[in-house]
């Protein structure tokens, strides 16, 4: 275990420890990816609802195309 | 000159303060210190040293280890006077040599082993102290939420409490002996059923806490953490009365046997409560908390072995000691 690299607000630095092949503790490597997994959880349904919409519409281009 | 076996009186002059505690010395409360002082009074050496002494200053009275190493081994003992009356206050057993010279009248060696008793329930007292502290930190924290996991040790704490008020010896001690058993049962309880798994099951890199399935993987942390912080704090209460019901039956030792069978186990337990603080927000106020748990949730045992390595400090002034003038 080692000293954790993150600082506080306050600007001190963090009391928490770090594993050895890490350079944050547990905490501050959780904090680190909050922010992109959100961003993955909100982004995949939207992907998902664009594909989904997206090979909707391509799949009734190809019926009505395929009628005519 | 001072006899390294003998009591020595130092005159200090000035008032000494109770906290200033140091690891080699045991300092009296003022119960155990009153008693101390009724010992010293018997023994008319100190007595009359005491009546040359300054009226109105504080002095202190140093009791070494080997007195009490020496008695309790059995290296020791009084020697007794054909009238009667014991004379020497320390011989050697095997040679028969007089170690001391200071002449006790009416001393028994009882009023000796005393002294070693006394400093055993300090030193217990002592313990009961730190616990409480440590207990005082955690409670702050988790007041106002309902511990369930206490009940079997709360149980225990209300039987010792009807004990310390029983006016009858033997149902006093009857129901200490039931105290003991239930907080013994419900601490080896929870110590075998707290389950610390999910600590191991954390990841530890960046990739593995991306593709965790918990969102807040701190806050998961803390919502398990929380009976495991409830469990240490219902250990804690149980050895604080551990402590204190031993010592209440004078059986330090059973309670060293009691804190030596659930080690290794509680080792365990500080280790993962330590691996969680790691988890914890800096600023959280579980920090504190967790990290006293994790330095250590039972009474140091070792303080109990040390008592005949150290000096017993006695701070009395001359009309304590001294019967009053014309007496």
């Amino acid at each position: 275990m080692k000293p954790c690299k993150a600082k506080l607000p306050d600007g001190k630095p963090c009391l928490n420890q770090a594993d050895e092949e890490q350079e944050y503790c547990p905490f501050h490597l959780a904090d680190q990816i909050r922010m992109p997994k959100k961003i993955l959880a909100i982004a995949l349904p939207v992907l998902g609802a664009v594909v989904t919409g997206v090979v909707t519409v391509l799949v009734k281009f190809v019926a009505n195309s395929k009628r005519k | 000159m001072p006899n390294k076996d003998s009591l020595v009186i130092q005159p200090s002059g000035e008032v000494i303060s109770h906290t200033d505690s140091q690891s080699d010395v045991i300092v009296f409360d003022e119960e155990k210190r009153q008693k101390l002082i009724q010992i010293l009074r018997q023994i008319p050496a100190i007595s009359d040293v005491a009546k040359k002494l300054s009226k109105g200053k504080t002095y202190k009275a140093y009791i070494s280890p080997e007195v009490l190493k020496r008695i309790k081994d059995g290296s020791a003992r009084l020697a007794k006077r054909d009238n009667g009356y014991f004379a020497a206050n320390i011989l050697d057993v095997e040679t028969g040599r007089t170690i001391h010279n200071a002449s006790l009248v009416e001393v028994t060696p009882d009023l000796l082993n005393s002294l070693n008793q006394l400093a055993t329930q300090q030193t217990l007292a002592n313990i009961v102290h730190r616990l409480e502290v440590i207990d005082e930190k955690i409670t702050d924290i988790l007041q106002g939420q309902t511990n369930d996991r206490l009940a079997e040790v709360e149980s225990g704490i209300h039987i010792y409490e009807q004990a310390v008020v029983a006016s009858d010896p033997d149902v006093r001690r009857e129901l200490i002996v039931s105290a003991i058993q239930k907080l013994n049962d419900g601490r080896n309880k929870l110590i075998k059923s707290t389950d610390f798994s999910f600590i191991d099951k954390l990841p530890r890199n960046r990739l593995g806490m991306f593709f965790s399935l918990n969102w807040d993987i701190p806050k998961h942390v803390q919502s398990k953490a929380e009976p495991v912080w409830k469990a240490a704090h219902a250990i804690i209460k149980a050895s604080r009365y551990l402590v204190l019901a031993y010592s209440a039956l004078n059986q330090p030792d059973s309670l060293r046997v009691s804190l030596e069978q659930v080690k290794s186990e509680v080792k365990v337990f500080q280790d993962k409560i330590g691996k969680i603080v790691h988890w914890l927000p800096p600023t959280s106020n579980w920090r504190e908390s967790l990290t006293t748990i994790s330095q250590g949730v039972l009474p140091n045992i070792r303080d109990l072995d040390d008592i005949l390595q150290k000096t017993i400090v006695v701070e009395f002034q001359p009309k304590e000691i001294a019967p009053p003038e014309g007496v």
